[in-house]
């Protein structure tokens, strides 16, 4: 009896001291302070660098709208509307959960007030009713990234056609807590349809086509905001074996496009910039004001061809983009041609 | 009292600024403005007017702030200023060889370009006021029915603009620069009711606007208007901008 | 003697004549009440609007011919003057200010404050008609005079001190007042 008390005794002790240490230890996981981070933005085709931390973060971001002459195809400029200096935008990448303290600015040399809408904000307008900046100014607001995915931003400024249709869109990525399994390389390419007054190919500034946009028809169909804007020594790179991911948006204004890569299959896609992801795709849709995540192996070497299989827009308004893959053949998988030769003329089959 | 006389003499003598810019006369009338106004139809009626030729340019407010010192930039009370008021002058009474003198004045907010306007025995012009002058191209008194024309319109507010010359002709009613590289202001420009985001705006705020229900357009291709109407929605009355002027009107007797 | 009251006058006069333009520099440069503008009251006596400068105030526009918001208004101002206690209350200037110069003259603003019970002490100023938009500037009162003559225009309360600077706005939404707004009058009305 003496035995089975002090064996008892002790377990009550047991219990005791460990009762004491459970105390201090749940308060250990009641709220952690959170970091402030400066976001770190990039320009097409660059991706800001995969999130490492485990934990909701305060994120600043600055984001400045300018208006600027670029060229859209050769010898055609036309005047842009851009966050950050470039069309798309700049790529923003936020994890779930994450406070985003958002600070738009519009440079002094606007002739127009621009604000932003961003797909991935949960309040009145995406943001565009708190960002209502004049040139010169600066506005701020804060939001929750409270769903993962891949989500377009754009301005929503009337006529807010215009802005769109001038470049004033790009992406912001709300990565899942877990992060996004690790690839190799990771490229930012956004699709956007432009209406100019001269037809395609006219030298010059070229003026925004109202007309032309109401309509629907397009003199520029293009990929980063200029044709050859991913060709020649544009062209993105990547090494035989190495996995890829594209970030993958629309802008529009009007048109849907359908996304494929000759020579490539998609090992997966998240349909448009979701959860959930489709494996075995040739070509994907990609909507007017949205995204898809692509993936694929490059298995091997080649110029690989980033095209809206609209076909007619790829090869008559710009919507062509090269990525280059170099490294060792694998004839297993691809030979190029083996051989070329005439046959005997006959009946053609089928007769 | 003999030391007060002519002191009393001199500022009876100093004029009300008459100015130098002439004032056109507008006859007003039916006007299908391309802003829809709460409860009222697509016909507004716009009272008869005069509108000035030009916008007020850099010497005529230079000789306005001799007057009335106390809107030069290092006078002016805080309750009328902002940062940029008059920034691109050299001093704080004249623009400087470095402006033109004869350019429109920019950079001034709304309580300086009222001030100007009530100096003159004049107003700022009403939003509608300047749409129903500015429908008009160099031979129709209502142009906007040409697409083309209307199209250029959205160079409005840049230096490419169909008026930013100085010599670009006059309108069919005589007033220039109406569609320059110079926005202007209006008298109503805090007051026009427009929240920067109206893409779902279909419910009005009632209490915060006494009877008021959203805007839209009547003409939703007439993206010149739009523009110029969202750019003066998000004004503030002490906001300024580099492309931000004005002229005044006056009300027919 | 003459010439001493002579040299005295001809001393007093550039003094009087510098007098006036140091008091307007010492008003703070966000006084609303650095706006030039001439306004009546519901006696026709002219009352420059600078000149309400000297005690704390609260301010609102309106018109007679409103009859959704602007009873509002005064029912509302009215009831932040209740909770005030009568020391307060001493210290405090209520004034209604007119958007429609053409129709509120004295007589239509003796009628209405009659009609709204307003109690004694309360100004009704209507400005002459081109500077009802300066006022309503500095004031941040929106408005927008419609074709059949009713006016469409923002209903604030908003709450000067002596020296005309904006202390405190509230929105009217209903004839009961805003709490924080009645706590910033409190606590201007305390301050020395």
């Amino acid at each position: 009896m003496k035995r089975l008390h002090q064996t008892l005794l002790s377990c009550a002790l047991a219990g005791g001291i460990a009762a004491l240490f459970a105390g201090p230890a749940l308060a250990a996981d009641a709220a952690p302070p959170v970091d402030t981070i400066q976001a770190v933005l990039t320009a097409p085709p660059l991706v800001p660098p995969p999130i490492t931390r485990k934990t909701p973060a305060k994120v600043i971001v600055n984001l400045e709208v300018v208006e600027k002459d670029m060229p859209i195809s050769d010898g055609v400029t036309y005047n842009f509307w851009t966050f950050g200096g470039s069309v798309p935008g700049s790529f923003i990448r936020v994890r779930q959960g994450d406070t985003v303290e958002f600070h738009l600015k519009n440079h002094h040399s606007s002739h127009m007030p621009h604000n932003i809408d961003l797909h991935a904000v949960t309040g009145t307008g995406g943001g565009a009713e708190a960002t209502f900046t004049l040139p010169g100014h600066e506005t701020q607001f804060t939001f929750k990234a409270m769903n993962p995915g891949l989500y377009v931003y754009h301005c929503a400024m009337p006529p807010v056609g215009m802005h769109i249709a001038n470049g004033m869109y790009g992406l912001i990525l709300v990565e899942p807590p877990e992060g996004l399994p690790k690839v190799d390389k990771e490229f930012y390419v956004m699709q956007g349809d432009f209406y100019t007054e001269g037809k395609y190919g006219e030298p010059g500034l070229q003026p925004f086509s109202l007309e032309k946009a109401i309509d629907e028809h397009p003199t520029y169909v293009v990929f980063n905001g200029a044709e050859g804007s991913m060709t020649g020594d544009k062209a993105l790179q990547a090494k035989a074996g190495e996995t890829i991911r594209m970030f993958v948006g629309n802008g529009g204004p009007n048109l849907v496009s359908s996304f494929h890569v000759i020579g490539e299959i998609f090992d997966k896609v998240y349909t448009e910039g979701g959860s959930k992801y489709q494996e075995n795709v040739q070509t994907t849709l990609v909507p007017a004001g949205g995204s898809a995540i692509v993936e694929f192996k490059a298995d091997v070497p080649g110029n690989f061809v980033l095209v809206d299989h609209s076909i007619f827009r790829t090869f008559h308004k710009g919507s062509l983009g090269i990525l280059k893959v170099g490294g060792e053949e694998n004839h297993a998988i691809y030979t190029s041609q083996q051989s070329s030769k005439e046959y005997p003329e006959d009946a053609p089959d089928g007769k | 009292m003999k030391r007060m006389l002519p002191l009393l003499l001199t500022c009876a003598l100093v004029p009300a600024n008459a100015g130098t810019a002439g004032y056109v006369d507008l006859p007003g009338g039916e006007f299908r403005s391309a802003v829809r106004y709460e409860e009222e139809g697509d016909r507004l009626r716009v009272v008869p007017f005069a509108l000035m030729e030009r916008p007020v340019s850099n010497a005529e407010f230079a000789a306005f702030l001799r007057q009335h010192p106390q809107w030069r930039r290092d006078r002016l009370p805080a309750v009328f200023s902002s940062p940029g008021y008059l920034g691109h002058w050299e001093s704080a009474e004249a623009p400087g060889p470095g402006v033109d003198a004869d350019a429109p004045v920019v950079r001034v907010n709304w309580y300086a370009a009222d001030a100007y306007c009530r100096a003159q025995e004049a107003r700022l012009p009403s939003f509608l006021e300047w749409e129903y002058a500015a429908a008009a191209d160099a031979r129709r008194t209502d142009a906007r029915d040409d697409a083309r024309w209307r199209t250029r319109q959205l160079d409005d507010g840049t230096p490419r603009a169909m008026d930013a010359a100085p010599d670009a002709p006059a309108n069919a009613y005589g007033v220039r620069g109406l569609h320059g590289a110079v926005w202007e202001w209006s008298d109503d420009a805090a007051s026009l009711p427009g929240a920067g985001d109206r893409r779902g705006a279909d419910d009005g705020d009632r209490l915060k606007y006494c009877g008021a229900t959203a805007l839209a357009f009547n003409d939703r291709e007439h993206y010149g208007v739009q523009k110029r109407f969202a750019l003066l929605t998000a004004l503030q009355p002490g906001d300024t901008l580099g492309n931000l002027g004005f002229r005044c009107a006056r009300s027919s007797p | 003697m003459n010439k001493l009251w002579t040299l005295l006058l001809a001393a007093a006069l550039p003094a009087i004549a510098v007098a006036a333009p140091a008091r307007a520099q010492d008003l703070p440069g966000d006084s609303v009440y650095h706006v030039q503008a001439a306004t009546t009251d519901m006696d026709g006596r002219p009352v420059p609007w600078s000149s309400l400068r000297g005690q704390p105030r609260v301010v609102s526009m309106f018109y007679t011919n409103c009859h959704l918001m602007c009873p509002l208004i005064i029912e509302n101002a009215k009831a932040v003057q209740k909770r005030l206690t009568p020391r307060e209350r001493a210290r405090l200037q209520v004034t209604m200010v007119s958007l429609d110069p053409a129709r509120d003259t004295p007589e239509a603003m003796r009628e209405t404050a009659h009609l709204h019970r307003v109690p004694d002490g309360w100004r009704f100023l209507t400005p002459v008609a081109d500077d009802v938009r300066a006022i309503a500037s500095v004031l941040d009162v929106r408005y927008r005079m419609r074709e059949d003559g009713s006016i469409n225009h923002t209903s604030v309360l908003v709450l000067l001190d002596a020296e005309g600077r904006v202390r405190a706005r509230s929105e009217v939404e209903g004839a009961a007042p805003d709490a924080s707004f009645l706590t910033q009058v409190k606590a201007l009305l305390a301050e020395p």
